[in-house]
């Protein structure tokens, strides 16, 4: 069954892409994707919108935005729709046409590849932060460089999204990335064993060493095992990073997988 | 012993030392590194476990239903116990234990799609390529992205599919899109970084040698590389075939050879500077392009040591070549149901038979426009000195159509394919290529809608996708029947086989999934682990 939940996430994001690309295509309204109309969506949202689907859009008494329904997609028309003529306990926002496009625009962008959108901060002091000062490469990799503790991010700009690169630097446990839980093995012939678990099951785990070397153990090998399930990833960026490192940073992993 | 066997089992399920060019060159051993197996393209695996007396205790190991998979065309790659298989623009890492994903790669951004024949292995980096022409580089341990680097354009007609070969620092890759006008090419691409480091065309530009035997239409002439070659490491030379000229079906206005369609091109590895060619079909008319396996062999030739190459041709000719020169050796006839051309002259070219160019009204001609063979692997054994390799026998209905070519527009100059009830059927063949004498063969019941392949192994099996489906092992020395299971789709794909932890592995890819079998074991009953969660 690991397989299948594993399977369903790890195409999450493909989906999410697909679909993206889909609307896109059935849309083509022109302040789709358009910085300029996004950024002026943004101002609109924070006025308006983000009191109860939160600032980052991360939902509050509203739900988050930065989810996109993989089965419940909505297209471009029936974004600006909603907007425009509310839903349920949502009021209308009746604004003029163009505002309610970059309105839809904005929430469209939450949902986007990070690389195609435009985002805040110095994507070099980002570099740095990353590969240096903030520790990151120590456990991620990039490039064919970096450690293997964590997810490697070197296409990270095209299978997430802005808000999720911000949430999963804040707040590495809302989400964590299947194949990161830390096993410590103690096997039937006495030595012991620990890594990552890139794949579970009662009959074998698949387990990535620290110099990234694979090792795929048979269960009938092993005499216990310790998992740790919590995200490994510090959870205190977001005391030990100002709100404009986290920015940098974001920008930087922005551009991970850009041609 | 179980003590033994446990630690022999760990040791051997490391998997993450480099891969390098001398284990390419090493294999197939316990790894499957290339497409081909090797650099040879013989399809002869040295491992012993797996044996005519026991073939018939192989069963089902695992199964992996490959996303979105429609037509599977990719031939594993399998590298310390961790199984590379491609579809669509997209990679998968999996435990040849096993079946399980260990990591994934999709390529959002490819612009295309088609299908993919596999990929390649080189240092921590796997190869694939996507539909549209970009060669992908990743991390072979996490799936990470180093690259992706374009190597062609889909806006020129071209589009990509076949496995990349790594050598010595460099990836081959090819192209593919020749039946609708393109001008085809192999490229060398840094290994580490993606450069381009050359580019070879193998349809000549307007003036170049080569050029005055097209007329018109030679800028989009085809002679596509979809099929990866093999490379003579001794000589750093690679071999590939080239595919058809275009329009396919229509000659009328390319009269002559049309160089280098069709063909077989030795290439210095190093410049991609031709060392020689030889066409099989010159001025072809039926879609015959060359892409089967140009077999590197050192065999006895007439008492003589001698450097061969084994090219078994859609056009239904076995031909024997001097791999240091490309001079022609000798040829047969791989199948009976052949009337084009009454047989090949001294020099190599067909003798054409009159009347046999496809036709406005339709014309019978033999072998169909799927060929003799095409590019489903073959297996050679220097021990008993038989090329194993599946041949069609089929006959087609070829038209024609002078109208105006267009290239992209999904104009062939015709098409061609069999009558209703006349369609054809597959054997598996062994035939000695020195002297053109079939040893024996096993006749395929089926649809003639398959393109699997075989692969043989030291121990005198063969494995092969059959015409209904089934994966099955055939007795190398005799033809004879050991075993078969039924994959439930058409297959489409050639097998492989590798060890791991000890044991041996065979692998085929149906329509849609990958199958693994080994030897029957009995199961023993597996405790769960007493697991601590924090």
């Amino acid at each position: 069954m690991q397989f299948d939940r594993i399977l369903i996430l790890s195409l999450s994001s493909t989906l999410l892409w697909a679909q993206h690309a889909k609307d896109d295509e059935a849309a083509k309204h022109p302040f789709m994707g358009n910085p300029d109309r996004i950024e002026a969506g943004r101002k609109t949202y924070l006025g308006g919108c983000a009191g109860c689907h939160g600032p980052e859009g991360g939902g509050g008494r509203g739900p988050s935005l930065i989810e996109r329904g993989a089965w419940h997609p909505m297209t471009d028309e029936n974004l600006y729709a909603t907007i425009q003529k509310g839903v349920g306990i949502m009021p209308a926002a009746n604004l003029p046409p163009d505002r309610g496009w970059e309105l839809a625009a904005f929430v469209r962008s939450l949902t986007a590849p990070a690389v195609e959108m435009k985002a805040p901060g110095d994507a070099a002091a980002g570099e740095k932060l990353f590969w240096s000062t903030a520790g990151c490469s120590s456990c991620h990799r990039i490039g064919g460089k970096g450690g293997f503790a964590g997810p490697d991010l070197s296409n990270i700009g095209r299978t997430s999204t802005l808000p999720k690169l911000r949430r999963s630097i804040l707040d590495p446990d809302f989400e964590r990335t299947p194949g990161f839980e830390r096993a410590n093995l103690t096997l039937r012939d006495g030595s012991k064993l620990s890594g990552l678990v890139k794949d579970r099951t009662n009959y074998r785990l698949q387990l990535q060493l620290k110099d990234g070397t694979l090792r795929s153990v048979p269960v009938e090998a092993i005499e216990t095992v310790e998992l740790t399930q919590p995200s490994i990833m510090p959870a205190d960026y977001k005391t030990k990073l100002t709100r404009d490192e986290v920015t940098h940073l974001v920008s930087y992993l922005r551009q991970q997988g850009a041609d | 012993m179980h003590r033994f066997t446990l630690s022999f089992c760990l040791l051997a399920a490391t998997a993450g030392a480099q891969v390098t060019f001398d284990d390419l060159r090493q294999s197939p051993n316990q790894n499957w590194l290339t497409y081909a197996g090797g650099y040879s393209g013989q399809g002869l695996s040295p491992l012993t476990q797996i044996t005519p007396e026991n073939a018939q205790n192989l069963v089902p190991k695992w199964t992996f239903n490959v996303p979105k998979a429609k037509g599977l065309r990719a031939r594993p790659i399998v590298a310390d116990g961790v199984m590379y298989y491609t579809n669509t623009n997209a990679i998968y890492a999996l435990d040849a234990r096993s079946g399980r994903v260990i990591w994934r790669y999709v390529d959002t951004q490819a612009k295309k799609e088609a299908v993919n024949r596999g990929a390649a292995i080189l240092g921590d980096q796997v190869y694939f390529v996507t539909s549209d022409c970009f060669l992908v580089s990743l991390d072979r341990r996490t799936g990470g992205l180093a690259w992706r680097k374009q190597y062609g354009n889909i806006k020129d007609g071209v589009f990509c599919s076949s496995a990349p070969v790594a050598i010595n620092g460099k990836i081959i890759v090819g192209t593919a899109g020749g039946d609708e006008g393109m001008r085809g090419y192999l490229a060398a691409l840094d290994a580490a970084t993606g450069k381009e480091l050359w580019r070879t065309y193998t349809i000549p530009a307007r003036g170049e040698p080569g050029s005055e035997t097209w007329g018109n239409y030679i800028e989009y002439g085809g002679g596509a590389t979809w099929l990866s070659g093999t490379y003579d490491a001794a000589t750093n030379t690679l071999f590939w075939p080239t595919g058809n000229p275009w329009p396919d079906f229509y000659g009328g206005d390319r009269k002559g050879d049309n160089l280098y369609s069709c063909s077989l091109l030795a290439l210095d590895a190093d410049t991609g500077k031709m060392k020689w060619y030889f066409q099989f079909t010159p001025g072809d008319w039926h879609d015959w392009d060359a892409q089967s396996w140009p077999i590197l062999a050192d065999v006895s030739y007439e008492g003589k040591p001698r450097k061969v190459i084994f090219h078994a041709n859609r056009n239904g000719f076995l031909y024997l070549l001097d791999r240091e020169t490309g001079k022609y050796l000798k040829s047969s006839k791989l199948i009976d149901n052949l009337d084009w051309a009454s047989g090949i002259d001294a020099k190599g070219r067909p003798i054409p038979v009159p009347g046999k160019d496809p036709t406005p009204e339709g014309n019978r001609v033999c072998p169909g426009v799927r060929g003799a063979t095409n590019w489903m692997s073959q297996s050679w054994n220097p021990a008993t000195g038989l090329l194993s390799v599946v041949v069609l026998e089929q006959c087609d209905i070829f038209t024609s159509s002078s109208k105006t070519p267009e290239p992209g527009k999904n104009f062939a100059g015709g098409g061609a394919g069999p009558k209703p009830n006349d369609a054809g059927q597959f054997f598996l063949r062994a035939i000695n290529p020195l002297t053109g004498e079939r040893k024996w063969q096993y006749p395929m019941t089926g649809k003639a809608e398959m393109w699997a392949g075989v692969t043989g192994t030291v121990t005198g099996v063969l494995f092969a996708g059959d015409d209904d489906g089934h994966l099955i092992a055939i007795d190398a020395k005799s033809g004879k029947h050991l075993w078969h299971y039924q994959t439930g789709d058409n297959i489409y794909a050639s097998p492989v086989t590798f060890m791991v932890e000890g044991k041996q592995y065979v692998s085929i890819a149906n329509a849609t999934s990958i199958f693994t079998f080994g030897l029957f074991e009995p199961v023993k009953s597996v405790p769960v682990p007493p697991m601590k969660i924090q």
